[in-house]
C-alpha cells in the first residue's frame, strides 16, 4: 500500500478526471465524474493521513524524480503536518462543494467540472511541492482554472473581476518570479548548483539587504490572494473563490517567506501584524454596512485572513498553529456560509438581506444550519473558529499585547455583522409573501452541510488531532526560521523554548474554551 | 595556364540548396494548372524533405563552405534554426491552404516565394559573413515583399507590401552602409576578421567607424525584429498582409534576424560591449514597454498581435546583455516556442477568414467558445502560452530567458521586464475573456463553411507543442543549448 506513489495520485487524479470530461456527455453524468473523482481522490487522501506520522517534522511520502535538469529542477513532493492539513481540508471541501452546486451550477456544467478538478490539482500541488520552482509551476497555473471560475460562472461583473483578480494575481507573482529567480542565482553563486529545492534554499545565507527585497517580493504575491488589506479590492467581486486562496497564500506565508528570509522578518514582521490587524478591523467594519450577503461574507473574510496572517508573523508557536488551524476552520465555516447563502439566493434569487426575514417558521433545517455557520463565524467556543482564533491571539499577545487588543475587537465587531445578518435573514416577522414559498433544504443539500457541521464542532471540541499533526511540523519551521535570527532582537529568540512549553499552553486553551462556554 | 577552383565544400551549404531548388520546383510545377490543388502538399513534403536533411547533418560539427573565404558555415547553430523555419513555413503552408482558396491566392508562387524566404533565412542563420548575411536577408525580403502585396484586390495588401518595400529598402541601405563601415575599419567583411580587429589594438579613426559600422548594422536588423523605435511599420503591414503571411512574417523572419544578431553580437562584436550593451538595454526596455503600452487599446486583433509580437522581440533583446551562452541558448528556445505561438495565433484568425467570418476586431470573437469549442480551446491555450502561464511553453520560454538575465546580473532589467509582461496579460486575456464569456452579438456573417481540415491540423499540432513543451520542456531546452555550444 505504502509503495503507491500517493500524493502523486492525489496531485495527478483531478487532470485525469478532468481529461475523462471530456468524453462525458450530458450535465448528469459530468457532474457524478467531477464529484466521484474528488470523492475517490478523498478517499486517496484518508488513506495517506492514516499512515501519516505525526512526531515527524520532516516531509513523509516523499516522491522524487529528475525532471528538468539543465535548470536544476526536479519533480520533488511529500508533505509535512502543515501541508497534509492544509491539503486534507482541500480533499474534503472538494467534494462537499461540487455536491453542494450541483443545481447551482446550471450552465456550461461539464465545463465547471473540468475547472473544479484542474484547480483541485493545482492547489494539491502547490502544498505538495518541495521544488520551489515546481511550487511556482502551480502557484501561476491555479490562475487559469480560478480566471474561467469567477469570470463565467460569478456573478454580476463577474468577468471584469475575474481579470481584475488575474492582473492583481499576476503582479504579485511576477515579483516573486523575479524573486524566485535571483534566489537560484544566489545559491549558484555560493555553491556553484543550480537548484530549485526548497530544502536547499533554507539553508541559503542571504545578506539582510537582499533578504528584504526578496521578502517583499514574495509577500507581494501572497499578499494580493490572502487578500490583505490594502490589496482586497478584488474580492468583493470574485468572493466564491475567497476561502480557497485564503489557504493557499497563508501557506505561501508559512512556507516560503519564513524559512527563507529570517533577517527580513525582524523588520517585516511587526509590520505584517499590524497590517493585519488593520485588515481584521478594517474588514470587519466594511462587513457591517453590507446590506448584500455575499458582499458582507466577503468582507467577513478579509477580516478573518487578517487572523491568519497575524497567527503567522506573530512567529511563534502558538501563532503559526493557530494560523494553520483557522484557515482549516475558516474554510469549514465560511465555506458552509457561503454555500448556505447560495442555497438561499438560488431559491429565491437574491442576496440581499432586506429581502428576507422570518425564515426561521418556512424553512427550520436551513435556518439550523446557518446558525451553527454564523457562530462559528463569530467565533464561539466549542466551535471551530475560536481554536484558531484563540490560539492566534495568545501567540500575538506574547509579540505585542496592543495588536492583540486590536485584532480582538474584530471577534467583537464579527459578532455585530454576522448576528445582525442572521437576524435580518431568520428571525423577525414573515412580512414578504415570496418567502412563504420557501422551500427546505433538500436532502443532498442536509448531507454537504452536516457535514461541514460535523467538523465544525469536532474541531472546536476536541482540536488535539490537528494541534499534534502540526507540531513536529511547525517546530521544525520554527528552528529553520529562527536559525539565523540567534542574534535578531531578543524577542525574536523566544520561540525555540517555548516550543517545550507548548502542551501546558495548548491545554491552557481548552480550559478557557471550557471556562467561557 | 593553371586553374585552380576555390576548396568549396558543397556539403556545408545542402540545406541552403536544397531548399531553393525545392521551391524552383514548385515554382514550375504551379505553372501546370492541374496541379494547382497539389502544390500546398508538394512544398510540405519538400520542406519536410529538407528538414530530414538538416536534421541528419546536425552534430556534424562546423564545416566551412570554404576554408580561404567562409561565407558560410554549417554548425548545429545554423542548423536548429533552420528547423525552426522550415517547421514554422510548413506550419504555414498548413494554414494558408484553405485561406489561399477562399482568396483565390492559390497559386505556385505563393507557396514558391514561401520556400525561398526559408532557404533566404536559412542562409543568413548560416552566414559568417557580411555578404552572405545580405544575400540572404534579400532573397528573404523580396520573397515577402511580394507575399505580403499577394491579395492584389485588397487595397490593404498593397499598402502594406508598399511600407514594407519602402521601409525594407532604407533599412537594406542602412545594413549595406554599415557593412561598408566595417569594411573599411578591418579591410574585411568575415565575421571573424571584423572580431579579430575589434580584439586588437585599434586606432580612434577604427573604432569610429567599428561603432558607426554596428550602429548602422542595428538599425537595418532592428526594422527586420520591430525594434522601437523602428517599429512603426509593424501593425499597418501585420494587419494588410494576407493573414498566413503575417503570421509567417511574425516568426520566421523576425527570427532570422535575430539568429543574425546572436551571431553578431555574442561572436563578432563582444569588444564593442561596453558601447552596445546601454544602448540595446534601453532599447530593448523602450520595445518591451511600447509593445505591451500599446497593444492595451487594440480592439483590431492583428493589430494587438501585432505589438503584442513587439514587445517579445524586446523580451528576446534582453538576454544578449549578459552575452553568454545561456542567454544565446534562451533566446533560441525563445524563439522556437514563440514561433509555435505566434502561428498559432495567426493561424486561428486564418482559419476564421478562411471560412468567410469576418475576423477582424475582438467581437468578431464573441462567443466562439461556444461556436467552436476545439479552435477557442487552441486560442486560449496559444493566449496564456503568450501571457507567460504554467503549464504552458510561453512559462517555460519566459523564465529561462529571464533566468538568464538575472544571471547576467541584470536584476533590474528582469524585473522592469516582467512587471510590463504582467500588464499583457490584460490584452491576451482580453481575448479570452471575448471568447468565453461574452455572448456573440449576433451571427457572424457568412460563417457556414466548414473548418479547414489541414489548419486545424496545425493548429492542434502547435498548441498540444505547446503544452508539451510547458510540461517536459527538457529535451527542447538541451537542442537549443546545443545550439549555441557550436558558436564561438
Amino acid at each position: 500500500m505504502t509503495d503507491l506513489p500517493l500524493l502523486s495520485l492525489i496531485i495527478w487524479l483531478p487532470v485525469l478526471g478532468a481529461v475523462l470530461l471530456l468524453f462525458v456527455k450530458g450535465d448528469a453524468a459530468a457532474r457524478w465524474v467531477g464529484f466521484g473523482v474528488s470523492a475517490l481522490v478523498l478517499v486517496l487522501f484518508a488513506v495517506c493521513f492514516s499512515a501519516f506520522r505525526a512526531h515527524v517534522g520532516d516531509p513523509q511520502f516523499v516522491e522524487r524524480m529528475p525532471w528538468i535538469e539543465s535548470l536544476g529542477v526536479s519533480y520533488h513532493i511529500g508533505a509535512d503536518g502543515i501541508s497534509i492539513l492544509l491539503a486534507g481540508i482541500t480533499a474534503l471541501m472538494w467534494p462537499l462543494a461540487l455536491l453542494g452546486t450541483w443545481t447551482i451550477v446550471s450552465e456550461r456544467v461539464r465545463a465547471y467540472q473540468v475547472f473544479m478538478l484542474l484547480m483541485e490539482t493545482t492547489l494539491m500541488g502547490v502544498f505538495f511541492s518541495l521544488d520551489l520552482f515546481l511550487f511556482f509551476l502551480f502557484w501561476e497555473g491555479m490562475l487559469i482554472p480560478m480566471y474561467f471560475l469567477i469570470g463565467i460562472w460569478g456573478y454580476e461583473n463577474s468577468a471584469r473581476a475575474a481579470l481584475k483578480f488575474f492582473l492583481f494575481a499576476v503582479f504579485g507573482s511576477l515579483l516573486m518570479l523575479a524573486a524566485v529567480i535571483t534566489l537560484a542565482f544566489l545559491y549558484h553563486e555560493a555553491h556553484g548548483v543550480l537548484t530549485f529545492e526548497m530544502a536547499a534554499l533554507y539553508q541559503l545565507a542571504i545578506p539582510p539587504e537582499v533578504q528584504f527585497w526578496l521578502a517583499l517580493a514574495f509577500i507581494a504575491a501572497f499578499a494580493v490572494k490572502v487578500p490583505m488589506v490594502p490589496f482586497h479590492t478584488w474580492l468583493p467581486d470574485a468572493i466564491v473563490l475567497a476561502v480557497v486562496l485564503v489557504k493557499m497564500a497563508a501557506y505561501g506565508f508559512i512556507r516560503l517567506t519564513l524559512p527563507l528570509f529570517p533577517d527580513a522578518l525582524a523588520e517585516l514582521a511587526p509590520l505584517m501584524c499590524a497590517v493585519a490587524a488593520a485588515g481584521i478591523v478594517y474588514g470587519a467594519l466594511v462587513a457591517l454596512a453590507q446590506s448584500d450577503i455575499r458582499r458582507l461574507i466577503a468582507y467577513s473574510t478579509i477580516s478573518h485572513a487578517g487572523f491568519v496572517v497575524l497567527g503567522v508573523f506573530a512567529l511563534n508557536q502558538h501563532g503559526i498553529q493557530g494560523a494553520v488551524v483557522h484557515i482549516v476552520s475558516l474554510a469549514l465555516s465560511t465555506g458552509g456560509l457561503f454555500l448556505a447563502a447560495m442555497m438561499l439566493a438560488q431559491r429565491r434569487d437574491t442576496w440581499d438581506m432586506e429581502a428576507y426575514g422570518g425564515l426561521w417558521h418556512v424553512i427550520p433545517v436551513f435556518s439550523a444550519f446557518l446558525l451553527i455557520f454564523t457562530l462559528a463565524s463569530v467565533g464561539l467556543p466549542g466551535l471551530s473558529n475560536f481554536v484558531g482564533e484563540f490560539l492566534v491571539l495568545v501567540g500575538v499577545f506574547q509579540k505585542n499585547a496592543l495588536i492583540a487588543v486590536i485584532a480582538a475587537t474584530g471577534i467583537i465587531l464579527a459578532a455585530a455583522y454576522m448576528l445582525r445578518m442572521y437576524r435580518k435573514v431568520v428571525f423577525g416577522p414573515l412580512s414578504k409573501e415570496e418567502n412563504r414559498g420557501i422551500k427546505d433544504l433538500s436532502f443532498r443539500e442536509t448531507a454537504v452541510l452536516a457535514c461541514m457541521t460535523f467538523f465544525i464542532i469536532w474541531i472546536g471540541v476536541y482540536p488535539n488531532p490537528l494541534l499534534r499533526t502540526l507540531e513536529a511540523s511547525v517546530q521544525k519551521l520554527l528552528v529553520q526560521t529562527h536559525r539565523l535570527a540567534e542574534t535578531a532582537p531578543a524577542g525574536m529568540t523566544q520561540t525555540s523554548t517555548e516550543s517545550a512549553l507548548l502542551p501546558a499552553g495548548l491545554d491552557a486553551a481548552r480550559e478557557a474554551a471550557q471556562d467561557t462556554r | 595556364m593553371n586553374m585552380a577552383l576555390p576548396a568549396i565544400n558543397l556539403y556545408a551549404v545542402m540545406p541552403q540548396i536544397f531548399l531553393v531548388s525545392a521551391a524552383t520546383v514548385v515554382l514550375i510545377i504551379g505553372l501546370f494548372e492541374r496541379f494547382r490543388k497539389g502544390i500546398p502538399y508538394l512544398s510540405l513534403l519538400l520542406l519536410a524533405v529538407s528538414g530530414v536533411f538538416a536534421v541528419n547533418q546536425l552534430g556534424q560539427g562546423p564545416v566551412a563552405f570554404s576554408d580561404t573565404s567562409p561565407m558560410m558555415v554549417m554548425d548545429d547553430f545554423g542548423l536548429v534554426a533552420t528547423l525552426v523555419f522550415i517547421a514554422g513555413a510548413m506550419l504555414t503552408v498548413l494554414i494558408s491552404v484553405s485561406y489561399a482558396e477562399a482568396r483565390s491566392i492559390d497559386r505556385g508562387e505563393y507557396y514558391a516565394l514561401l520556400i525561398y524566404a526559408v532557404s533566404g533565412m536559412s542562409m543568413m542563420a548560416a552566414s559568417t559573413d557580411l555578404f552572405s548575411f545580405f544575400l540572404g536577408l534579400e532573397v528573404l525580403s523580396i520573397s515577402l515583399y511580394v507575399l505580403i502585396g499577394f491579395e492584389q484586390r485588397e487595397a490593404g495588401s498593397n499598402e502594406g507590401a508598399l511600407k514594407y518595400f519602402l521601409l525594407g529598402a532604407f533599412a537594406s541601405g542602412f545594413i549595406l552602409y554599415g557593412m561598408a563601415l566595417l569594411y573599411g575599419a578591418s579591410g574585411s567583411t568575415e565575421y571573424d576578421v571584423i572580431a579579430r580587429t575589434l580584439a586588437g589594438e585599434r586606432s580612434d579613426a577604427v573604432n569610429l567607424l567599428l561603432l558607426g559600422g554596428l550602429g548602422l548594422l542595428l538599425v537595418g536588423i532592428g526594422f527586420k525584429i520591430s525594434m522601437v523605435p523602428f517599429h512603426a511599420w509593424t501593425p499597418d503591414v501585420y494587419q494588410g498582409a494576407p493573414t498566413p503571411v503575417a503570421a509567417f512574417l511574425s516568426t520566421g523572419s523576425k527570427a532570422a534576424a535575430f539568429v543574425v544578431l546572436i551571431r553578431l553580437l555574442g561572436s563578432v562584436f563582444p569588444g564593442l560591449q561596453m558601447e552596445w550593451v546601454p544602448l540595446i538595454s534601453v532599447l530593448a526596455i523602450l520595445t518591451i514597454a511600447v509593445g505591451n503600452v500599446v497593444a492595451l487599446v487594440q480592439t483590431n486583433l492583428k493589430r494587438l498581435l501585432a505589438y503584442s509580437s513587439i514587445a517579445h522581440a524586446g523580451y528576446m533583446l534582453l538576454p544578449f546583455m549578459s552575452n553568454s551562452q545561456d542567454g544565446s541558448a534562451s533566446i533560441v528556445f525563445y524563439l522556437i516556442v514563440y514561433t509555435a505561438m505566434n502561428l498559432g495565433a495567426f493561424g486561428v484568425l486564418a482559419v476564421l477568414a478562411a471560412r468567410g467570418a469576418s475576423c477582424a476586431t475582438l467581437d468578431d470573437l464573441a462567443g466562439l467558445g461556444s461556436r467552436q469549442p476545439l479552435l477557442a480551446a487552441v486560442m486560449a491555450v496559444v493566449m496564456f502560452s503568450l501571457a507567460g502561464i504554467p503549464p504552458t511553453a510561453g512559462f517555460m520560454a519566459k523564465f529561462y530567458l529571464f533566468s538568464a538575465v538575472v544571471t547576467g546580473g541584470y536584476i533590474e532589467l528582469a524585473v522592469i521586464g516582467l512587471l510590463f509582461s504582467g500588464v499583457s496579460l490584460y490584452y491576451y486575456l482580453r481575448v479570452v475573456l471575448w471568447m468565453y464569456m461574452r455572448p456573440a452579438t449576433e451571427a457572424p456573417a457568412g460563417a457556414t463553411g466548414r473548418l479547414s481540415f489541414s489548419g486545424m491540423t496545425a493548429l492542434c499540432l502547435s498548441a498540444l507543442a505547446i503544452l508539451a513543451v510547458g510540461v517536459f520542456p527538457s529535451e527542447l531546452l538541451q537542442l537549443a543549448e546545443r545550439a549555441v555550444m557550436t558558436l564561438p
